[in-house]
This record gives C-alpha cells, structure tokens and sequence, in this order.
C-alpha cells in the first residue's frame, strides 16, 4: 500500500513537471516518461506547413465576410426605412375606413346650424362625402326618384381625386337618396330615374352604391 | 479577475487593431490550440482544420473573448468544442463513406525525430486509450504533447487539480493495459 501511495506521489511529481528527486524516482517514472512519450508519438502527425498563413486566410475570410453583412444590413436598414416612409405616406393618403369608398351624408340645419341626423327640414343642406374606388366618378341625388341634382356639373360640387363632397339643398320635402358610380373605364349613361339608374349600374362593372335615404320635411313639422 | 497577462490582446481586440490582436494571439496559442484539437479528433489534418475554425470563431466572438477573464482558458475550450463539433461532422461523413483517406494522407508530415511506436505496440496503446474516458484520454494527449495543465483544464473545462490527479491516476492503469496486464483501463 505504501508502495502504492509512493508511486502515486512519483507520478504526480511526473505529471506536475518536477524534476526526479532521487535515482529511485527516476527509475519509477521512466516507463510513465515512455508511456507518456509513446502517447505523443501516436499521434504525431503534423499538417503540412505554412499553418499560420491559413489561419490568416481562415481570419481575412471571417473579416470580409463580416463587412459583406454589415454592408447587407445596413442596405436593408435603407430599405426598411424607405419601406416604412412609404408606407406611412400610403396610410396618410389612405381614406378612413368611413370614406373608403363609399359615402356619407350629413344634414344641416340652416337654423342652428348643426349637422347630424337623417332627417332635415326643408332649407336644410345635405352635406355628401365620400371617396370612390376609382377616378371616374358621378354622384347623382335623387328625391323620391327623380334627379334633382349631380356631380359633377354642378357649383356645389368639389372632386379632388376620389373624393367629393356635394352639398345638396333640401328645396323640397321628400326622399333624397344618392347614387355613388365610379369606374377606370368610363362611366355608364345614366339620365333616368333612381330605379332606372340603379338597373344600368347592376348592369355594368362600375362600383356603385346607394346611400340610405334621408327624409326631408315641410317647415313647421317637427322632427 | 481578468488575467493581465493577454491584456494587450485585449487592447488591440477593443480597440480594433485586430490585426496585430490576432497576430499575438495566433502565435501565443496556435500550437496549444492545435494540441487541443488534436487530442480530441487525433487526425492532424482534421486538428488543423478545427484550430482555423477556432480562430474564425474568435475572430466573430472577439467581444466575449476580450471581455474572458482568461484568454486563453477561452481559447481552448473554444478549440475543443470546434474540434467535438467537427469530429461528430466527421464521423457522419465517414459512415456516408465520403472521406477520402488517401487524399488526406498526403498532407500529413511527420516530425523528424519523433519517436516510432512499433504497429504492435501502436495498436495496444490505441486500444487502451479508447477504454478511457473520453475527457481524460484527451486530457492525457494534451499533457503528453507538453500543453500546460491551465490550458488542459480550461479546454476540457474541470479545475486543474481535478484533471491532473484523473490524468496521473490513469497512468499505471494504461501502462498495465499495454503490456497485457490487464484487460480493461
């Protein structure tokens, strides 16, 4: 055992790089030298020459390669930010979702002045606004089936692009409903009445809609 | 506590003078991380390989190694996860039958004056050593190629006492393998 523990303390020595103390060690650690030289010999081999050169080729590569990404990523950081600008720009030339492509109409009220509601009183404005889907539009207000006005090819009309606004007076009591057309081709005669109309419209590949009607009364009856 | 003694790897790595970084570091741990690589995959092509892996690798992860408390502790466990990711690519390529041998040969020299192991005794040696543990028989090669037990330690990531003692205790046991005193490490 002691033995056992005496070599044990030889080889440490041995693998810590210290010196043999004594003859004894030394001959106690000459077959771990040759084992630990025999170790080394077996695996000896060695690439061919010139390591350092391709260790440098091996580092120039990673260093182009990294300026290639950062070059990558600073073209699509460009791009990112052009995108978001365009982006931004469509979503502010975009209508609300209210104006896309449709209309709305508010009434107001020549005596207070007010807007809202679907019912007016004779002398009331109809405010219509809306965005069509393509340039070529027309807005056609009718009252209890009949045109009594259309846009464009009046004053109160305003087309900017796809959107118009139309201010209609309420002249008369009745029904007043609007039809919206819009098409990239070219717009379909329309000279009859709502019903009519609306039969030519179904009938073409035009965007059209109708909006919901707007009751207009006499003065003095209540609303 | 960072080691002072890479400071000026350290320098160049931060102040972007990385040519002169990689210069100091290439020939401070070249060899050593060689040794690394090539006591786990024992195939000096393939080793060579792996330490321009490692040092690609280094190069990408130049930040973490100039932050390392020991560069070189770093480097080598850097190595031998290189060398464990390449041997593991290698031996699938192998059981594909991919690897060309004789292609391989040519590029190995072997040193003058290296001791010649006889093919008997080469065999023995291998058969022993494949009964250790992997960690231990690596860490053996390394000691056995002269790298010092601070990079052993850092490259198979035990302290230092703990792998030399496993290394040294490892020894007789091998030594009675080879001459076919014993049949198991």
């Amino acid at each position: 055992m002691s033995n056992q523990n005496g070599d044990d303390e030889v080889l440490d020595r041995l693998t810590a790089g210290e010196s043999p103390a004594s003859e004894h060690e030394a001959a106690v650690r000459a077959p771990y030298e040759r084992l630990l030289a025999q170790v080394k010999a077996a695996n000896a081999g060695e690439p061919a020459p010139g390591w350092e050169a391709r260790v440098d080729a091996r580092l120039r590569a990673e260093r182009d390669l990294e300026r290639r990404r950062r070059r990558r990523w600073q073209g699509g950081g460009m791009a990112a930010v052009l995108a978001a600008v365009a982006l931004l720009i469509v979503r502010l030339a975009r209508p609300t979702a209210a104006e896309q492509s449709g209309m709305t109409v508010a009434v107001e009220s020549y005596e207070t002045g007010t807007r809202g509601g679907a019912v007016a009183k004779v002398g009331d404005s109809l405010l219509f606004k809306g965005v069509a889907r393509h340039h070529l539009l027309t807005v056609r207000v009718y009252r209890d089936n009949a045109l009594v006005a259309q846009c464009p090819g009046d004053e109160r009309c305003r087309i900017e692009g796809r959107r118009v606004v139309f201010e209609v007076l309420a002249s008369a009591p009745g029904t007043y409903r609007t039809l919206f057309v819009s098409s990239r081709g070219g717009l379909p005669p329309l000279a009859g009445t709502l019903d009519d109309d609306l039969r030519v419209v179904s009938g073409q590949s035009v965007d059209g809609s109708a909006i919901d009607r707007v009751d207009v009364r006499p003065v003095g009856v209540s609303r | 506590m960072k080691s002072v003694e890479d400071d000026d790897i350290r320098e160049g790595l931060r102040s972007g003078d990385l040519d002169h970084a990689f210069r100091v570091l290439r020939t401070r741990y070249g060899e050593d991380v060689y040794g690394v690589c090539k006591a786990v995959l024992r195939d000096p092509l393939l080793a060579d390989d792996a330490r321009q892996d490692t040092f690609g690798k280094v190069f990408q992860k130049r930040k973490h190694v100039a932050a390392a408390d020991s560069i070189a502790g770093y480097l080598m466990k850097m190595a031998r996860n290189v060398a464990i990711d390449l041997y593991r690519k290698n031996a699938r390529r192998r059981q594909l039958g991919q690897r060309h041998a004789d292609d391989r040969a040519e590029g190995i020299v072997l040193p003058t004056g290296a001791p010649v192991v006889e093919p008997a005794e080469l065999a023995a040696l291998n058969a022993c050593m494949n009964q250790l543990d992997p960690t231990v028989r690596e860490a053996l090669q390394m000691h056995a190629d002269g790298l010092p037990w601070q990079h052993i330690a850092a490259a198979v990531d035990l302290p230092i006492d703990t792998i030399r003692m496993r290394v040294t205790r490892c020894l007789p046991g091998l030594q009675a393998c080879i001459k076919g005193k014993a049949d198991k490490v």
